[in-house]
C-alpha cells in the first residue's frame, strides 16, 4: 500500500513538475539556511576553541605549584615531593601524570660579560629551564612548540637520560654570536653542558627564554643543587567525564601538603568554551529561528498546494473509494504526498548545502586562510534530525488536506466533474 | 442476495425544498440475475444503483446484502464490502489517467491487500479475458473507448466479485463497441455473476433477463424476460 502510494505521489509530482518545485522551494531554502548556519556556527566555534585551548586538550587537569617564597634564600619552597603527585597515578580514575618542572638558572654569556664588566659591571642573562617528562614533550602532538631546526626529543633520549636541550630561536641567535652552528653546540645550565638538538619558534615572549631539557636527566643530575621555581603537572583522567572527580582528588591531595595559595589548578579553557558555546547557542537560536520561519512558510505553501491537489483529485478519490479504498487509505495517500514533498525538499536543501560547504572548504584550503583551521562541516546527526523534522512538518501540514480528502462521500466524489 | 426494504432517499436542498429520489422502494435481486434498471434521467435509477453498490448509506429503510444489514455498517466496513462484492463499470470508464492499464487493474487488489507477487497473474488473467493483454502498459489516453471500457471491466473483475454494477456501460461507445461490451457482460452473467446494468437505452435493457423501470423514485414495472 505504502509502496503504491509513494509511486502514485511521484506520478503526481511528474505531472505537476513546476508546481511541485515551487511548492518545495520554501522548505529547500529553509533547510539549506539552517544547515549552513549550523555549519558556519560550529566551524567558527571550533576554530575559536582550538585557538583558545592551544595549551593542551581540555581533557587534562593542569596544576601549577609555586610553593611559598622564602625570603632568606630568595627561592621558592615547594613542600610536596614529586613522588606524592606521581602516586596519584595509582588512583583508579587517573590515567597519567606528567610533570614539568621550571628551574631558574643563570647563564653567563662570556663575551657580553666582558663587555659589560668593562663598562658598568656584571651582565647576566637569565633564562628559564623547563624540564619536562618525555611524553609531555611530545611537541608535535600538543603543538606547543613548532620546531624549525634540528629534532625533537625521542623516547631513547628519555630512557638514556641524555643531556639534550631544545631552545628557542632567540636563545639560538645569542649563541650564534659565539659559533656558526647551534645544533650540536652546548649550552651550560647550572654548570652542566647540554647539547642543543633542536630550535623552536616561540609562540610568545614567555617562551623566548625557555630551554627545554629532559626531566629524567634533570632530576638525576641537578639533584638538590638547583631548586625548582615552579612545578607544573598535567593529570589525565581515564575519561573526560571523570574530570570533576579527579580534580577533587588532586585538590585534596595537594591540600595535605600545601596551603591553598601555594598552588592553583588551572580552570583551563572549558569555562571559556562554555561561554563561547552559549553565545553561539544564542546565535544559532536566532538564525535558526529565522530559517525555521522559512520552513513554516514553506509548510503553509505545502498545505495550500495539497488542498488544491485534493480538490483536483476528488474524482480519483471517488473512484478509489468505489474500488474499495477506505478513508484511512485515502488519508495515507495524501499524508505520504505531504511527507514526500517535505522530505524531498529537505534532502535537496541538504544536498545544496553540502555542495556549498564543499565549495567553501575548497576555497579556504586554497587561500591564505588555510591555516585558520576554519572548516565547515555538516553534522550527520543534525542532518538526520533536520530531515526528520521535515517529515514532521509534512505530517503537520498534510494532515488537514488528507482529512479533507478522506471525509469525502464516495457518491459525491464519484459524480464530481 | 440483494434485498431492499422500504428504502427512502431524500435530497435536502434547503429547508423548504427537498427532492425525494427514492420513495419506499422494495426490491430483491437473486444471485446470478441479469437486471437492467431503466428510467429517465432524474427518475432515481442512479440513486438506486448507488444504494445497491453501498456507495451511499445515508438512506432510510433496510438493505440486506448477503444477509448483512448494510445501512448500519461503518464507512470502513462499507469500503471492504464494496471491494469484496462489487465490480464497477462506469459510463465514462473512470480509469485513473496517471496510471497505466496494468496499474489501473491493480488498484482494487491493493485495497484487497493481495500480496504484490500474486497480483501479476490475476491482472494478466483478467486482461486476457477481456482481450486487452497487449495494451497493459498503455495509459488510458492512449487507448480507444472500447479498450478503456475493457480495462474497466478487467478492473471490476479482478477481485472476483459476485456482483457487477454497470452504469450506462455503453453510453460513451459507438454501437459496435457497445455490443461487444454487452456481450462480455452477458458472458459474465452466464458464468454466474449477478449483473446490474443501469441504462436509458431500451435496446440495452432488452438484453437483460429482468427489466426494472424506475420513475419519480418508484419502481413502476418489474418484468422478467424468459430465456431466449
Amino acid at each position: 500500500m505504502i509502496y503504491e502510494s509513494i509511486k502514485m505521489v511521484f506520478k503526481v509530482f511528474k505531472t505537476n513538475k513546476l508546481r511541485t518545485f515551487l511548492t518545495m522551494l520554501g522548505i529547500i531554502i529553509g533547510i539549506f539556511s539552517i544547515t549552513i548556519i549550523f555549519a558556519i556556527s560550529t566551524a567558527t566555534q571550533h576554530s575559536l576553541t582550538s585557538q583558545l585551548s592551544f595549551l593542551d586538550d581540555t581533557s587534562k587537569i593542569k596544576v601549577s605549584i609555586t610553593g611559598s617564597f622564602d625570603e632568606e634564600t630568595g627561592t621558592n619552597i615547594i613542600n610536596i615531593p614529586s613522588s606524592e603527585i606521581f602516586a596519584l597515578e595509582k588512583d583508579e580514575n587517573i590515567k597519567k601524570v606528567d610533570e614539568l618542572v621550571t628551574y631558574s638558572y643563570k647563564e653567563v654569556d662570556e663575551m657580553r660579560q666582558k663587555e659589560a664588566e668593562e663598562s658598568s659591571g656584571m651582565w647576566w642573562n637569565s633564562y628559564q629551564c623547563q624540564a619536562i617528562t618525555y611524553s609531555a614533550l611530545d611537541m608535535s602532538e600538543t603543538s606547543q612548540l613548532s620546531l624549525i631546526e634540528g629534532r625533537n626529543f625521542s623516547q631513547m633520549d628519555d630512557i638514556n637520560r641524555l643531556p639534550f636541550c631544545v631552545i628557542s630561536t632567540e636563545i639560538a641567535n645569542k649563541m650564534l654570536r659565539k659559533s656558526n652552528d647551534v645544533i650540536g653546540n652546548t649550552l651550560k645550565i647550572n654548570n652542566i653542558d647540554f647539547e642543543v638538538i633542536g630550535v623552536y619558534s616561540a609562540k610568545d615572549t614567555y617562551y623566548e627564554s625557555v630551554v627545554y631539557v629532559l626531566n629524567s636527566y634533570a632530576k638525576y643530575h641537578f639533584g638538590q643543587d638547583i631548586i625548582p621555581q615552579q612545578k607544573y603537572y598535567q593529570i589525565e583522567p581515564i575519561s573526560p567525564d571523570l574530570k570533576d572527580t579527579v580534580t577533587e582528588t588532586v585538590n585534596n591531595k595537594l591540600l595535605e601538603y600545601l596551603n591553598s595559595n601555594e598552588f592553583f589548578m588551572e580552570q583551563d579553557f572549558s569555562s571559556y568554551e562554555d561561554q563561547l558555546s552559549s553565545v553561539f547557542g544564542i546565535i544559532e537560536l536566532v538564525f535558526g529561528g529565522i530559517a525555521g520561519l522559512s520552513i513554516l512558510v514553506g509548510g503553509i505553501g505545502i498545505m495550500n498546494i495539497m488542498l488544491v491537489s485534493v480538490n483536483e483529485r476528488i474524482k480519483e478519490i471517488g473512484i478509489r473509494m468505489a474500488l474499495g479504498a477506505n478513508s484511512g487509505n485515502i488519508k495515507l495517500q495524501f499524508l505520504i504526498e505531504g511527507i514526500m514533498l517535505t522530505i524531498l525538499s529537505g534532502v535537496i536543501g541538504m544536498l545544496i548545502a553540502m555542495g556549498v560547504v564543499y565549495g567553501v572548504n575548497q576555497f579556504i584550503s586554497n587561500s591564505e586562510f588555510s591555516e585558520s583551521g576554519f572548516v565547515l562541516a555538516i553534522n550527520m546527526v543534525t542532518t538526520a534530525k533536520t530531515i526528520g523534522f521535515c517529515g514532521v512538518i509534512g505530517i503537520i501540514f498534510g494532515i488537514y488536506p488528507a482529512n479533507k480528502a478522506a471525509k469525502l462521500n464516495p457518491v459525491d466524489a464519484l459524480r464530481y466533474e | 442476495m440483494i434485498k431492499l426494504k422500504n428504502i427512502q432517499k431524500k435530497y435536502v436542498l434547503s429547508k423548504q425544498n427537498s427532492v425525494i429520489a427514492l420513495n419506499n422502494v422494495s426490491l430483491e435481486i437473486q444471485q446470478g440475475e441479469f437486471v437492467a434498471i431503466i428510467g429517465k434521467s432524474g427518475s432515481g435509477k442512479t440513486t438506486l444503483l448507488n444504494t445497491i453498490a453501498c456507495l451511499d448509506k445515508q438512506i432510510k429503510g433496510e438493505y440486506f446484502l448477503d444477509n448483512i444489514l448494510i445501512n448500519k455498517k461503518k464507512q470502513k466496513q462499507l469500503a471492504k464490502i464494496r471491494n469484496k462484492y462489487f465490480g464497477f463499470v462506469f459510463q465514462n470508464f473512470n480509469l485513473l489517467q496517471k496510471l497505466t492499464a496494468y496499474e489501473n487493474i491493480e488498484v482494487p487488489l491493493i485495497y484487497k491487500k493481495v500480496p504484490r507477487r500474486n497480483r501479476k497473474k490475476l491482472i494478466e488473467e483478467y486482461a486476457e479475458k477481456v482481450g486487452i493483454k497487449e495494451r497493459l502498459s498503455h495509459k488510458p489516453n492512449e487507448l480507444s473507448g472500447g479498450q478503456q471500457q475493457r480495462i474497466a471491466i478487467a478492473r471490476a473483475l479482478v477481485t472476483n466479485p459476485q456482483i457487477i454494477i454497470a452504469d450506462e456501460p455503453t453510453g460513451a461507445l459507438d454501437e459496435a463497441t457497445g455490443i461487444q461490451i454487452m456481450n462480455i457482460l452477458k458472458e459474465l452473467n452466464k458464468e454466474g455473476k449477478t449483473v446490474i446494468v443501469v441504462t436509458h437505452d431500451i435496446d440495452i435493457a432488452n438484453q437483460a433477463r429482468r427489466k426494472i423501470t424506475v420513475s419519480d423514485g418508484k419502481i413502476i414495472s418489474d418484468v422478467k424476460v424468459g430465456e431466449r
